[in-house]
């Protein structure tokens, strides 16, 4: 029943977007993507719509609605957990206003499942400075959590962002960007469903995860990307710190390679590796006299590996022209080495994304 | 956030020293410098990071919002 008033109100959202097309000469877009993810006890397969649409003469709207098919062979990663199918849905639109050099925006999300709902806000503004040589954007967000275990609710969750972003242009073929991220949680950040062994010798016993109500945490990412026009290759290369006060630590550096092939085709090749120490607290099992007790693969230390893989087409290469020659197909394959029990993992994307005037 | 700040302030400063012209921004304009990841790629990922690594962030964008974790 969820899915269902989900997915209606998503269509009527999309179908609503359709209708603001009726003044002439606007351009927009949809894009249609499914993915497919799969590691060693969890398959989930989400179709998702995108559009994007021109909204009169200085107004950008954006929207989404996308649908989690999750089957799992545990509600939290335990070995001692029952497997489970799930359906989560999610919407959310935005709008963009362009003031000359500056730029103020907003977006909502909501997601539902049967366990968990949650929504959130975001505003931001965005000024070029400098002839457009330097961009400064800020981004302020809110949200709020209800968790339910099966149907019983066992808490709340509320979420504050503040993101600030800078972006210099240093050449004509190179672009730097620096993004800063603090977020706040405060509320339930348990899994009601996850179990921690507590040994109390000589029978050791299972009892509820139990974390901090409250997390501050803080990522900065650097990106520079640069174009080499002889042999039309992009370069991205990122790197990404984050701390917070559980204790973890994780550097994440990135590279991608994206290269043209004519016009009308591209090859990126993405590479990702994640490092993280564990939350203080984190053992794989505690103490009775253990106050604070998780054995989420999250908070572990472990590695990860990512190598992506994405193919880009466009209509052009198959002989159309104009709409239709402008047509993009993607396809994406991906796979995710992972030292901990989560697993290997890999993930398939196809994508058709569709320009339009109206 | 004393790093930030001196980031800020060194891109601030040193902004004048390195103009590009709207004119020589035509590759600076393409989309793989501007944006080479769709939005459902790009959320599925930061999705994906949410739910398997415990220190997602810096992408200007809220995270969470799902039963995931």
């Amino acid at each position: 029943m969820q899915l269902s008033r989900g997915s209606v109100a998503a269509l009527a959202l999309v179908a609503g977007l359709c209708g603001l097309t009726s003044a002439a000469g606007a351009d927009g877009e949809l894009m249609f993507r499914t993915v497919y993810y799969k590691e060693k006890a969890t398959r989930v397969e989400q179709p998702m719509l995108d559009g994007r649409f021109d909204a009169g003469e200085h107004g950008s709207v954006d929207a989404h609605l996308l649908i989690d098919a999750i089957s799992s062979a545990s509600t939290a990663s335990s070995a001692d957990a029952e497997p489970f199918d799930e359906t989560r849905v999610e919407v959310g639109t935005g709008y963009t206003h362009t003031l000359g050099t500056y730029q103020l925006g907003g977006s909502a999300r909501y997601s539902t499942e049967p366990d968990y709902k949650s929504v959130y806000g975001t505003i931001r503004g965005q000024a070029e400075l400098f002839e457009r040589n330097l961009t400064l954007g800020v981004t302020l967000g809110r949200g709020h959590d209800d968790i339910n275990a099966l149907t019983m609710p066992v808490g709340e969750l509320e979420s504050y962002l503040a993101s600030a972003s800078v972006a210099q242009i240093l050449s004509p073929d190179t672009i730097a960007s620096l993004t800063y991220d603090l977020t706040y949680l405060s509320g339930y950040q348990e899994n009601p469903y996850r179990r921690v062994v507590q040994a109390a010798s000589p029978i050791p016993t299972q009892v509820g995860e139990n974390v901090p109500d409250q997390r501050t945490r803080h990522a900065l990412a650097a990106t520079v990307r640069r174009f080499y026009e002889p042999t039309s290759t992009t370069l991205v290369a990122s790197y990404r710190y984050y701390f917070d006060d559980w204790g973890v630590r994780a550097q994440t550096p990135e590279v991608r390679v994206i290269q043209d092939a004519g016009d009308t085709m591209q090859v990126s090749l993405r590479y990702r590796y994640h490092h993280q120490r564990a939350a203080e607290f984190y053992q794989d099992s505690y103490p009775m006299d253990a106050v604070l007790l998780t054995d989420d693969q999250k908070l572990s230390t472990f590695d990860a590996h990512t190598i992506t893989m994405k193919f880009a087409v466009t209509g052009a290469t198959f002989g159309f022209a104009d709409r239709l020659g402008s047509v993009i197909g993607e396809l994406l394959v991906e796979y995710n080495i992972v030292h901990n029990d989560f697993g290997n993992a890999g993930v398939a994307h196809a994508a058709l994304t569709i320009p339009f005037e109206y | 956030m004393r790093f930030l700040l001196a980031v800020v302030v060194l891109s601030v400063t040193s902004a004048g020293c390195a103009v590009v012209r709207p004119h020589e921004r035509q590759n600076l304009a393409r989309p793989s410098m501007t944006a080479d990841r769709a939005p459902g790629e790009a959320r599925f990922d930061q999705h994906k990071s949410g739910a398997r690594e415990g220190a997602d962030g810096g992408t200007g964008e809220p995270g969470g919002g799902c039963g995931c974790n």
